[in-house]
C-alpha cells in the first residue's frame, strides 16, 4: 500500500479543523479545558510547521453555527505583514503568528454570544461546513501549486458527537476527499466514537484515534498525525480500522439481516411497504416474500407470482439481501 | 435386494413407477437409471449414466407423471409413469438427478474437448481441472443443440428451453471455479440445477448476449495464398468464405460468376480459370502480360479497371431543399478564394495516378462490407422538399445539434435526512444541554473562562504515563495485522486448502439460498437448507477438521480459524431456522 506519489521533498498542507462547540468543552463531564487542550494543539501546529520550511497550515474553527477559518485569515492576505503583533523575542516569528491567528480568531468566535442556533440541531458543531472549507482551501493550494508538489491532508480535532443531520453532507465531504486522495484524519478527544469521521477516516485512509486519556493530548497528536504522507509509507502508525458497517432499519433501528431498501433513496426497512417514508416514493408491485402479505402490507387482487413487472419510470424495489447481512449471514474466509 | 448392484454403487433415490404397463421401482443410482419390476429380482432396464443422452417431461398438469429417458444408441427411449401419491415431487427427484449428470457430463466433455459419453460422471474428480484451451472442436456433439423434436421441450423444468442449457454449460465450461461450485451443489445435492442457476440469472443472459453477438464480415483485405502441394503444383482452397470476399472485393467477377455459372461453366472451371487469368494475377502481383487471353476475365477486368479508373458518382444532392442549396446560387460568386479540391481527382499527378485507384478499390471495398453488415444507407427523403418555411426548417436543423430531452426522472425528496445517521446505529443525541439552562448562559460563561484563563505555551505539560504505552501496543497490534499472515494458506497442504476454501464457497451458496427461503411460501426448500447446513456442518466441517488435526496443531488451528466465520454463520442461520420454525413471520409483526 505505498503511496509512490510522494517523496521526501514534498510540501505538507495540513489543514486542522478543531471544533470548538461550547456547550461539549464548557459541559461538567469535559475531561479537559478548551485553554488547555489548545497548548497541547498549538504545540503541535509548531511542530507541523518545523519539520520543514515549506510546510504549509491552514485552521479552521468548528463551531455551533458557524465555521471558518483562524489561519489564514482574510486579513492576512490584505493586510499582509502589518497584521502582525507585537514580536516577543522568545518566540520564532511563524509560531506566532499562528498561534496568535487561532487564538484571536477563536476569541471572537466566543465573543459572540448568540450564535445562530438552529432549532433541530441545538449546539452540535459544523464539522461538514468545515471540512468542505477545508476541501475547497486544499483544491485552490493543488491548483497554484501545480507542480504536484503540496501533499494536504486534513486533521480534524473533534469533542461533538455525530450530528444527525449532518449526514449526508459529511458523507458528500468524505466521498469528495476520497476522490481527490486526500486523507482525513481524526481524533475524537473524549467522549463516545464518531460514527461518521470514523468512516471518513476508514474510506479516505486516514488514521482514526481516540486517547485514552485527554491529558495526554499532545503525545497522542505528535505520535500520531505529525508524520507526513511520505513517512506514513515506513512506518506503522496507531489508529483503528475496525468500522461498524451494519445496516440498521430506518424504522425501528434494529440491525438486520435482511431488509427491504428503497430503490430511489436507498432507505432500509424491516417489512415491506408500499410508500418510502424516507422520500415518499410509491411502489406498485407487490413483494416477492409472502411475508408482507401476511402483514397485511395491500392485499390488492394483483397476481403474487408476477410482481416484479413495472413500467419504466416507476420505481423499482426489490427485496433485497443487505450488503452488511453478508458480513453476518455470509462469512469471508479469515486468511 | 443389495445383490443387484455393483460394488461400490449407491442408490441416488428411487420411486415407484410404471413401464410398459407393469408396476416397479425406478431407481438412479451412482452408476445408472435401472428399472426393476415388482417382485424381480434383476433390473430389467438399465442405462449407465453415460449412455443418457437425454430426457423429457410432460407437462405439469397432465394424467400422468412421465419422464422419458433417451439412450445414445439411436432410437432407444424409456418411458416411465410415476405411480405414487407424491408423483410429481419424485419425478422431480430423477429430473435434476439426471439432468446434473448430464449438465457434468456436458462440461466435461467441452472442458476435455473429448467427445461427451465417454467421459462420463463415474470420473468428476477431473472437472477440477479442465484445460482451459478452447478445444470444442465443431465436431464435438452437443447434447440435444437444436435437436429437440418441435413442440416438446427439453426436460428441466418444463419452461427451460435447450438454449439457457446451452448457456449453462457454455458457462460452466468457462468458469472453472463455477463449475467446482456446481459440483458441489448440484451433485452434492444441496440445491438443485434450477436454484443453482436461479441466483446466477445476470451471467446466464451475458452468456446469451454474448452468444447472440453476430460477429460481421471481416473488413480484411483478402489475400490468397496458394498452397504448394509437393510436386511444385500450386493450389488455392476456395471456400465459401474465400468466394464470398472476392465476389465483395470485385463486383465484377460476381457478374461473371452470375453470369457465366452454372449454366456455361462449372463452379470448378470458373475458378480454375480465374486463377489462370490476367485479371487474378494483375491484382496479385502486377505481371499479367504473360496470361493467356481469356474473354470472360479480361472483361471482368475491364470493367474493373474502369471502375476504379472513374470518379465517384456525385452524392445526388436534389433532395436538398432549393431554398438553402448553395450550389444554385453559384454563378452569383465568381470572384471567389476558394477552389474546388482536386486532391482525390485522378490522373491530375503522377502519385495520384498510381495511387487514386487503389484508394478507392480499398474505399469502395470497405464501403461494401459496411453496407453488407448495416445495410445501404437511408434515402434521406423520397422527393423534393417543398419550397416553404417547414421544409426549409427541416433541411437546415441537425438532429445532432438539438437538445437532448431530459429523461423524466423522480426526483429525490427526502424528508427527513437525520433517518440516515441514525440508521448508522447513533441515537438523535446532539450536545447536551442541561434542562432548563439557556445556552446563551453557556456561552456567556465559556467566553468569560476562556479568556479569563489565558492559553500558555511555555508551561510544562503532564503526559499520563499509559499515553505512550497505550499507543504502542496500538502499533503493534496494526503491525501484527500487516505481517504475512500465519494463516491456511502457508500452513495447510494445497489440496487440503483448497478443500477447505471450497467447502466455504458452497456453504456461502447454501446460506445465501437459506436466508432467501425464509419466505412461507419456500418452506419446502429452506427446509432442505437446514438439512444441508447440518451436513456441512456435521460432516464436510468436521472432516476438514479431522485431515487437519492430524498434521499438527498448527494446521488444526489455520483450519480452525479458516472455518470459524463459515462455522459461525451457520449457527446463525440454524438458530434462526429453530426460533423461526413454529409460526413463521408471526413475532416480526409490528407492535
Ligand atoms: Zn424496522
Ligand atoms: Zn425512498
Amino acid at each position: 500500500m505505498k503511496d509512490h506519489s510522494t517523496t521526501e521533498d514534498d510540501s505538507n498542507l495540513l489543514v486542522i479543523v478543531i471544533d470548538t462547540n461550547p456547550f461539549e468543552w464548557e459541559h461538567s463531564s469535559a475531561p479537559i479545558k478548551l485553554n488547555d487542550a489548545l497548548q497541547h494543539i498549538l504545540t503541535f501546529m509548531n511542530a507541523h510547521l518545523a519539520g520543514r520550511h515549506d510546510n504549509k497550515l491552514a485552521v479552521i474553527a468548528s463551531h455551533v453555527g458557524v465555521s471558518q477559518f483562524l489561519y489564514p485569515t482574510l486579513n492576512d492576505h490584505i493586510l499582509g505583514s502589518t497584521q502582525q503583533t507585537e514580536k516577543d523575542a522568545n518566540v520564532y516569528q511563524n509560531f506566532k503568528v499562528v498561534n496568535d491567528a487561532v487564538l484571536s480568531g477563536i476569541r471572537g468566535l466566543l465573543e459572540d454570544h448568540r450564535p445562530t442556533l438552529e432549532e433541530k440541531d441545538l449546539g452540535s458543531s459544523k464539522i461538514a461546513a468545515s471540512l468542505s472549507l477545508g476541501l475547497c482551501y486544499i483544491n485552490q493550494a493543488l491548483k497554484l501549486d501545480g507542480m504536484g508538489h503540496v501533499k494536504p491532508r486534513i486533521l480534524v480535532l473533534t469533542v461533538s458527537p455525530d450530528s444527525s443531520s449532518d449526514y449526508i453532507p459529511i458523507m458528500n465531504c468524505i466521498f469528495s476527499a476520497q476522490k481527490a486522495n486526500i486523507p482525513i484524519d481524526v481524533c475524537k478527544i473524549w467522549g463516545e466514537d464518531a460514527v461518521f469521521l470514523q468512516q471518513a477516516a476508514h474510506i479516505t485512509e486516514g488514521i482514526y484515534m481516540r486517547p485514552s486519556d485527554p491529558a495526554g493530548l499532545l503525545q497522542v497528536l505528535m505520535f500520531s498525525f505529525l508524520p507526513d504522507m511520505f513517512s506514513r509509507n515506513y512506518l506503522y502508525l496507531p489508529g483503528q480500522d475496525q468500522v461498524d458497517f451494519r445496516a440498521a432499519c430506518f424504522c425501528h433501528k434494529k440491525i438486520v439481516d435482511i431488509g427491504y431498501v428503497c430503490s430511489v433513496c436507498l432507505s432500509i426497512f424491516c417489512s415491506f411497504s408500499p410508500v418510502c417514508s424516507t422520500c415518499r416514493t410509491k411502489f406498485a408491485f407487490q413483494p416477492l416474500l409472502s411475508q408482507a402479505r401476511r402483514l397485511g402490507a395491500r392485499t390488492a387482487a394483483s397476481n403474487p407470482g408476477s410482481p416484479k413487472t413495472s413500467t419504466p419510470g416507476t420505481p423499482v424495489g426489490t427485496p433485497t439481501n443487505l450488503t452488511s447481512s453478508a458480513t453476518m449471514a455470509i462469512s469471508t474466509p479469515s486468511q | 435386494m443389495s445383490s443387484m448392484w455393483d460394488a461400490g454403487e449407491t442408490i441416488t433415490t428411487q420411486a415407484p413407477t410404471q413401464f410398459r404397463k407393469r408396476l416397479g421401482t425406478l431407481f438412479l443410482t451412482s452408476k445408472r437409471l435401472a428399472w426393476v419390476p415388482q417382485g424381480g429380482l434383476a433390473p430389467t432396464v438399465s442405462v449407465l449414466n453415460s449412455d443418457i443422452k437425454n430426457l423429457f417431461v410432460n407437462a405439469e398438469g397432465s394424467a400422468k407423471v412421465m419422464i422419458k429417458i433417451v439412450e445414445v444408441k439411436p432410437d432407444t427411449s424409456h418411458s416411465f409413469i410415476f405411480t405414487s401419491s407424491s408423483a410429481l415431487a419424485e419425478r422431480d427427484v430423477f429430473k435434476d438427478g439426471i439432468s446434473g449428470i448430464l449438465a457434468t457430463r456436458q462440461a466435461l466433455a467441452n472442458a476435455s474437448g473429448a467427445s461427451a459419453g465417454s467421459a462420463a460422471g463415474s470420473s468428476p474428480s477431473s472437472v477440477a481441472s479442465p484445460t482451459m484451451s478452447d478445444a470444442s472442436a465443431p465436431g464435438t456433439p452437443r447434447i440435444g443443440a437444436g435437436s429437440a423434436p418441435g413442440g416438446m421441450r427439453r426436460g428441466l423444468n418444463g419452461s427451460g428451453p435447450s438454449a439457457e442449457m446451452k448457456l449453462r454449460f457454455a458457462l460452466l465450461k468457462q468458469n472453472k471455479d463455477l463449475a467446482m461450485l456446481h459440483k458441489d451443489l448440484v451433485m452434492g445435492k444441496h440445491v438443485s440445477e434450477e436454484e443453482f442457476w436461479e441466483t446466477r440469472k445476470h451471467l446466464l443472459r451475458n452468456q446469451a448476449v454474448m452468444d447472440h453477438q453476430q460477429k460481421g464480415q471481416s473488413s480484411a483485405w483478402l489475400d490468397l495464398k496458394p498452397e504448394t502441394g509437393e510436386s511444385n503444383d500450386v493450389k488455392y482452397v476456395m471456400t465459401p468464405q474465400v468466394i464470398h470476399s472476392v465476389c465483395q472485393q470485385y463486383p465484377s467477377i460476381k457478374k461473371a460468376y452470375d453470369t457465366w455459372v452454372p449454366g456455361t461453366l462449372s463452379e470448378a472451371e470458373f475458378w480454375k480459370r480465374y486463377f489462370q487469368s490476367r485479371f487474378f494475377h494483375r491484382s496479385r502481383s502486377g505481371r499479367g502480360a504473360n496470361e493467356p487471353d481469356d474473354d470472360i476475365f479480361d472483361q471482368a477486368l475491364a470493367e474493373d479497371e474502369n471502375e476504379t479508373r472513374a470518379p465517384p458518382k456525385r452524392i445526388k444532392l436534389d433532395h436538398i431543399n432549393k431554398l438553402v442549396d448553395l450550389s444554385t446560387t453559384e454563378e452569383d460568386h465568381l470572384e471567389s478564394y476558394t477552389s474546388p479540391d482536386s486532391t482525390m481527382a485522378a490522373g491530375k499527378t503522377k502519385e495520384s495516378k498510381e495511387a487514386m485507384p487503389l484508394i478507392r478499390r480499398f474505399n469502395r471495398y470497405a464501403q461494401r462490407v459496411l453496407d453488407s453488415t448495416v445495410g445501404p444507407p437511408k434515402k434521406t427523403s423520397a422527393g423534393p422538399e417543398p419550397f416553404n418555411m417547414s421544409g426549409v426548417e427541416r433541411a437546415i436543423v441537425m438532429e445532432d445539434l438539438q437538445e437532448q430531452k431530459e429523461a423524466s426522472k423522480i426526483v429525490l425528496d427526502i424528508q427527513d435526512t437525520r433517518r440516515y445517521f441514525e440508521s448508522q446505529g447513533g441515537d438523535t443525541k446532539s450536545s447536551k444541554i442541561a434542562e432548563g439552562q439557556n445556552p446563551g448562559d453557556i456561552l456567556k460563561h465559556f467566553y468569560r473562562d476562556f479568556i479569563s484563563n489565558e492559553v500558555v505555551l511555555d508551561k510544562p505539560f503532564h503526559i499520563p504515563g499509559g499515553t505512550f504505552d497505550a499507543l504502542m501496543k496500538n502499533v503493534k497490534v496494526n503491525r501484527a495485522k500487516m505481517m504475512p499472515p500465519q494463516d491456511g494458506s502457508q500452513l495447510l497442504p494445497p489440496a487440503l486448502y483448497q478443500e477447505a476454501l471450497s467447502c466455504h464457497a458452497t456453504g456461502n451458496e447454501i446460506l445465501r439460498h437459506f436466508w432467501a427461503s425464509t419466505g412461507a411460501d419456500k418452506e419446502a426448500k429452506h427446509a432442505r437448507m437446514v438439512e444441508s447446513l447440518n451436513k456441512i456442518r456435521d460432516e464436510n466441517i468436521k472432516s476438514l477438521m479431522i485431515q487437519a488435526s492430524s498434521l499438527g496443531a498448527n494446521c488444526h488451528d489455520a483450519m480452525k480459524m479458516m472455518l470459524k466465520p463459515m462455522q459461525g454463520a451457520i449457527h446463525k442461520a440454524l438458530k434462526h431456522a429453530e426460533t423461526a420454525r413454529p409460526r413463521p413471520m408471526a413475532r416480526k409483526l409490528p407492535a
